[in-house]
């Protein structure tokens, strides 16, 4: 299997992330400095993939807002403390990560999904397609019903394997980096990434022997 | 990077289906909210970080709750003072009353007034019960919802408060111009 299935990122190449990084510091370097509208540009940048991040471990839109709004205000707050041992992004995700599982650590019992809406470009996909033709249901009532299961798949996942499945197989990050942002080892993130995967195969098990 | 529009003949696979919710994306509008809520916060975060103002917010909101109850304490008291005045009689009023025209106290002018400029005469009635105004010769007492400082109005010395007490048959504050 690829190292990367990135469909958000936008680094593509290793030029690429050289490149980005050191826009980051120097916008970081720029808000140490007390240029606050800098910021801005960071927040603009990782905005959605954080979101992202943060709703994809949570499946639940409000809280997602509201862990992603804090996890940049966190990092606001730090910012003086980033040395820039590792990138921007990874530090910013660890935030971000480590205040999503400590949210779902204090709710453990007050859970409920609130899901984002599907994209339209999302039911042409051929698998979509596929799994539809096969389905005894309407397209749009089974493109509901899939979302539902993969989402409460995810969430039967212990936190620590719902964050390296989300950080890989949903937002495309590497190894290195999941490694990085968990502060484990790369086997432990590939250990814990064939695992989940085992988990989430029987927990969709409908729907991938159609 | 695999395809998401893979061939119809391949089984489908986990991944295949985590794929599908990199679809779940929120719209335009709640990226809009979501900068709006954030600016709001990054700027409430900048106040916290001064120490001088973050005193200040301190102080403001730990006497929130009894602001009202201070503004009362000070109406109660200047009622009080201006009672007390309203018993010592003194002759620089008459002076003061030669040069101000007859105040007309009517509820549609009472609002009004009360945006005048220093230096016409103002009378507030407000929510209290109409009451029509009373005069001697040497002073004239008009109702009134509030003091009247010198500092606020210097051509008027307010000297009423006693509701009952300062006018008997008229109402509240008496101002002796």
């Amino acid at each position: 299997m690829a190292e990367t299935g990135a469909l958000t990122r936008p680094v593509t190449t290793a030029g690429d992330s050289v490149v980005s990084e050191d826009t980051d510091m120097s916008l970081v370097r720029q808000v140490q400095a007390g240029d606050v509208a800098a910021y801005d540009k960071l927040v603009l940048k990782y905005r959605e993939r954080l979101y992202s991040v943060v709703y994809n471990l949570t499946s639940n839109r409000e809280d997602a807002n509201d862990l992603t709004q804090e996890a940049f205000i966190k990092a606001f707050r730090s910012i003086n403390k980033f040395k820039g041992k590792s990138s921007f992004f990874t530090w910013l995700y660890r935030i971000g990560v480590n205040g999503a599982i400590s949210h779902l650590k204090r709710n453990r019992v007050r859970r409920f999904f609130s899901l984002e809406n599907l994209d339209e470009e999302v039911s042409s996909r051929d698998i979509v397609e596929a799994l539809a033709a096969k389905s005894r249901t309407e397209k749009p009532a089974f493109m509901r019903e899939l979302q539902e299961k993969l989402n409460e798949a995810l969430q039967k996942l212990s936190h620590k394997h719902r964050t390296v499945v989300v950080l890989f197989e949903i937002e495309g990050l590497s190894h290195q980096e999941i490694a990085e942002i968990t502060k484990t080892s790369v086997g432990t993130v590939r250990s814990r990434l064939h695992y989940a995967k085992q988990q989430l195969q029987a927990s969709l098990r409908d729907y991938l022997e159609r | 990077m695999p395809d998401e529009n893979q061939n119809n003949d391949q089984p489908v696979t986990v991944e295949d289906l985590l794929r599908l919710k990199r679809h779940e994306q929120p719209d335009e509008a709640f990226w809009a909210q979501f900068d709006r809520e954030l600016h709001q916060k990054t700027l409430r975060t900048l106040v916290k970080q001064r120490p001088s103002t973050r005193s200040l917010w301190a102080v403001l909101g730990r006497w929130q709750a009894a602001l009202p109850l201070a503004g009362a304490a000070a109406f109660a008291l200047s009622l009080a003072v201006s009672n007390d005045l309203l018993k010592v009689p003194t002759p620089a009023p008459q002076v003061a009353v030669a040069a101000l025209p007859t105040p007309v106290v009517t509820p549609q002018v009472q609002e009004a007034a009360m945006a005048q400029p220093v230096g016409s005469p103002s009378f507030v009635v407000s929510a209290l019960p109409s009451q029509e105004a009373f005069s001697t010769e040497n002073y004239r007492q008009v109702p009134a919802s509030r003091a009247m400082t010198p500092a606020h109005r210097p051509d008027v010395q307010f000297v009423g408060g006693s509701i009952a007490a300062a006018i008997p048959h008229t109402g509240y504050a008496a101002g002796i111009y």
